[in-house]
């Protein structure tokens, strides 16, 4: 909840009798020259042209919303967007329209005791956003708008990237001395320079008692005790790795991953990130990455890159881990950037691994990473900065502490208090892609699942089911996150809280979602008190009728919207007797004079798909599998292949009682003697 | 003090027939407890008067200075009308803080050839009253019925009127030579009354945005009130030592802004 001033507290605990206070409300729009117009104050024949403001937002919507309506017009004034002619719709001698989508609005109420006209000082602002659509067809026109976060709803992430390879360098800790660093550890030093600085191999360094002397010189070796440091440069422009693709235009702080293939485990795909130190075009082939010691530099077309970390290393465990407000900073920084600064109240302590970001708006990109802790993304007042910021909000599920409590005496009604079974759900499945089991056909990773269950809601209510399937590229892709979700998702879901709006008789402007508000016993009602936490609110301004409308729930919570709208709905994920089999694996080849024996074993995962037979393909070096190249089948465990003398090249597929067919195994090699 | 004054002029308002009534903005119920509550944002005052008796044409001037008609330049910013009327067409002409009557700013228009037009869509009658300068500042009143004008209050048959073109649209120039600065325009679709001409020469106040009413009626006055005309009540009677078979009362609202 805002914090009201002493003065505003006690107009609104008095509320009622002659204590009451008075709302009033202006309303703001930039122009395109950038003057901040007051539509509630102007000189000229019409004073105020706002006749009503309403607006508010609701815990399932990711943005809050207002409309206000004006006079269209006096006279030769008018507020239509295509009166060329008028005066409001002219900065200096062009034609702008005011009330065009787009502009910039302010929306700022004062609480007075009656008969006081608000001072400077008593406007508090409570709207800040962008006019999405301007209704001109009748009298009063009506404005509609979205808040900041209506910006971010239509900023794209563009490109698919990869995030989580590193936290913000800024963030990483300063060189120490006496320290055993671990592989690619990166620091920046305590003087001397603002570049950031590398271990200079995958073998990390020990420091020194003494601070090196640091140069500005990209990658400059600089000694320290035990091996030493390399020089990154600067911070990246960007955090978001993309995909190295030949003949690419690269600009300096671009960063980009080459992909390679892991020299611990060939199952693993593994990225290298570098970021361009010199800007050009990449050339026709990847550069050559040595998977035991990569390179600290390379020439790429006419382009030259400085190693910042690989991926996925599993040495790396010394490296930082990458933290949930981290990604956010990232992605934020990467795709939006602009307007009010992020805010990070509360550290999550929440680790996210490496994952490809997908194309999606950025709020709802942000909204998902915070969903994965049951946390919520949305613009929110901050008092420091006096202003409406991007913000990590961590509901309070367990709030206990009430902000406020409303008597009988302050609201004319309760329109709404109900109860519903529909939105129950009380067993959450979270199906996901873990990143730590590669999938048989080498490239995708094993879909699991985890379940969730609240046993006194399932006692209660029977047991309400519900799937939540994460994308094969969700960030969801351990099980410590799909546990965290599906725990988030049921604690939301898995009970049925009364839900009432009540409608107070004043303007509650200090009211904020997640706010607990003790409501005293009505008698009509409730007979006891009730804590509820508010889920949404919408205040409707009039000149002499100001009046909130609460939407109050058991406690704070994420919304049910947001999960429901997760949930798969019956057909989404394909049946198990659609998914081909794995190739067979572990094997091994034994030759002899004029035979070779091939012995195997069946693919992970494959007991699933029923009876399985196995097939051996022979053919030319590199050869894709087909009936040319069947030899034979077997539905046991092992092949022996009668040949002359020579090398054949072979492939084993699998192939199950659905007909599915598995992706061939590697190739290997038969040379039979 | 008299009775009640718009605009700087003295009304010819009755007692009998007048009245004030309190409007509340405001926010009054009853709260689920059954407890009143009222949240009083301004209380303010409706003033209902009675205007007359009138001559027609003194009636037809009374009503649209109640109604607001007409527009009103004070070029202090702009050459917007405070109702937001600008010109149409202009040369040589613009604002300028060389000289001013009242306020920053005043309209320039350059010698001989300096001309500004704007689209009042004037029928007969009207007057046009502005503060004109050459080498001083002289109050200038040109009316639809009569040949020439008033300068400062008083009427000549040969007042120059050159400078002005009326046929719809109202058209300034500067047709002798010398640079002219005019200030605080006002185009009205009704005949002034010789009368007010002289009152308000002698008041020389800036116009006001609106109608501002004072007078001994009027509660810590001077307001700016929003001004509507009611009902034209007819009457046949002896007005100023001559039968009148059309003379009027008005019933008109002020109310405060």
């Amino acid at each position: 909840m805002r914090t009201p001033t002493v003065g505003e507290t006690a107009i609104l605990g008095a509320a009622t009798g002659i204590g009451a206070g008075v709302t009033w409300f202006q309303v703001f729009v930039k122009d395109t020259g950038g003057n901040w117009i007051n539509l509630s104050s102007q000189n000229g024949i019409l004073t105020d042209w706002v006749t009503e403001v309403v607006y508010g937002e609701k815990v399932d919507d990711p943005v809050a919303t207002a409309e206000f309506s004006v006079v269209r017009a006096v006279r030769y004034l008018s507020l239509a967007s295509l009166m060329q002619s008028s005066k409001w719709n002219r900065v200096t001698t062009y034609y702008s329209p005011l009330l065009f989508p787009g502009r910039e609005v302010l929306i700022e109420t004062a609480l007075v005791p009656r008969g006081v006209t608000p001072a400077a000082g008593d406007w508090r602002q409570v709207f800040d956003g962008y006019i999405d659509d301007v209704e001109d067809g009748g009298d009063p026109i009506k404005v509609r708008c979205r808040d900041l976060g209506g910006r971010m709803q239509d900023a794209w992430i563009e490109e698919e990237r990869i995030y989580g390879w590193t936290p913000l360098l800024s963030s990483l800790p300063a060189w120490a001395p006496s320290t055993v660093y671990g592989p690619w550890a990166v620091v920046h030093p305590t003087a001397g320079s603002t570049y950031h600085f590398t271990a200079t191999s995958r073998l990390g360094c020990t420091s020194g008692t003494v601070e090196p002397t640091w140069t500005f010189a990209i990658y400059d070796s600089i000694a320290d005790a035990v091996n030493g440091w390399i020089c990154l440069g600067t911070t990246p422009t960007q955090y978001g790795a993309k995909l190295w693709q030949a003949g690419m235009a690269v600009a300096v702080g671009d960063v980009v991953a080459f992909p390679y293939q892991s020299y611990i485990d060939p199952n693993r795909q593994e990225y290298f990130v570098y970021r361009c130190a010199t800007a050009g075009t990449t050339g026709t082939v990847a550069p050559v990455m040595d998977g035991n010691d990569w390179l600290t530099y390379i020439h790429d077309g006419s382009a030259y890159w400085a190693r910042m970390n690989n991926v996925y290393w599993p040495d790396c465990a010394a490296y930082p881990a990458c933290e949930l407000e981290d990604i956010i900073r990232q992605i934020w920084g990467d795709w939006y950037a602009t307007g009010n600064s992020l805010q990070i109240p509360t550290p999550s302590n929440w680790a996210v691994t490496p994952y490809t970001q997908a194309r999606r708006p950025v709020l709802e990109a942000l909204r998902n990473l915070a969903a994965q802790i049951g946390w919520d993304f949305r613009h929110k007042w901050n008092v420091a900065l006096g202003a409406f910021s991007p913000t990590l909000v961590s509901p309070n599920r367990s709030k206990v502490a009430t902000d406020w409590q409303f008597y009988s005496k302050d609201y004319i009604a309760v329109p709404r208090a109900s109860f519903s079974l529909t939105d129950i759900r009380n067993a959450i499945d979270v199906v996901y892609s873990d990143r730590s089991a590669l999938s048989t056909d080498g490239v995708n990773y094993q879909r699991k699942t985890v379940t969730v269950e609240d046993g006194d809601s399932i006692d209660t209510y029977g047991r309400r089911w519900a799937e939540i399937a994460e994308a094969s590229n969700s960030n969801i892709d351990t099980e410590t996150e799909a546990l965290a979700l599906a725990t988030a998702a049921c604690s939301d879901l898995c009970n049925p809280t009364v839900e009432m709006d009540i409608e107070l008789h004043f303007h509650f402007y200090p009211v904020e979602l997640g706010d607990l508000y003790l409501f005293l016993a009505n008698g009509v009602h409730f007979d006891t008190n009730q804590s509820l936490a508010v889920v949404g609110y919408q205040h409707t301004l009039k000149h002499g009728e100001c009046r909130t409308t609460l939407n109050v729930r058991g406690s704070p919570t994420l919304g049910k919207r947001v999960w429901l709208s997760r949930i798969t709905t019956a057909g989404t994920a394909k049946p198990a007797r659609l998914n081909p089999p794995a190739p067979p694996c572990s094997l091994t080849i034994t030759n002899a004079a004029g035979r070779s024996r091939v012995s195997f074993a069946k693919g992970r995962n494959s007991d699933a798909q029923g009876a399985l037979l196995f097939e051996l393909h022979i053919g030319a070096n590199g050869f894709v599998p087909s009936p040319a190249s069947f030899v034979e089948s077997t539905g046991g465990n092992a092949f022996t292949v009668f040949r002359a003398a020579g090398t054949y090249y072979a492939k084993l597929i699998t192939r199950d009682q659905h007909g599915n067919v598995s992706a061939p195994s590697a190739q290997f090699t038969l040379v039979p003697t | 003090m008299s009775f009640l004054t718009l605009n700087g002029i003295a009304a010819p308002a009755l007692v009998e027939g007048s009245k004030k009534t309190t409007i509340e903005i405001a926010d009054r119920g009853t709260a689920f407890s059954g407890a009143p509550y009222v949240s009083l944002r301004r209380r303010k005052n409706l003033y209902s008067v009675r205007l007359g008796p009138l001559s027609q044409s003194d009636a037809d001037a009374w009503a649209g200075l109640v109604a607001g008609d007409g527009h009103h330049w004070t070029f202090d910013a702009d050459l917007y009308a405070d109702d937001g009327l600008t010109y149409s067409t202009l040369a040589n002409a613009a604002v300028s803080s060389t000289h001013t009557k009242f306020g920053a700013k005043s309209l320039k228009l350059t010698a001989t050839t300096g001309t500004i037009t704007f689209p009042t869509a004037l029928v007969e009658p009207w007057t046009v009253m502005v503060w004109q300068y050459k080498v001083a500042w002289h109050w200038v009143v040109v009316r639809s019925d009569v040949a020439g004008g008033w300068t400062d209050g008083v009427y000549n048959a040969g007042t120059s009127t050159s400078w002005l073109s009326v046929a719809g649209s109202t058209v300034l120039s500067e047709p002798i030579g010398l640079d002219t600065w005019y200030d605080d325009l006002i185009i009205l679709p009704y005949l002034v009354p010789a009368s007010w001409i002289a009152s308000l020469y002698s008041a020389a106040v800036v116009w006001p945005t609106g109608l501002v009413a004072t007078g001994d009626m009027i509660s810590n006055g001077p307001r700016s009130v929003l001004g509507k005309v009611n009902d034209r009540n007819q009457e046949q009677l002896v007005l100023a030592g001559s039968w009148a078979d059309n003379a009027e009362r008005l019933d008109i609202d002020l109310e405060e802004v």
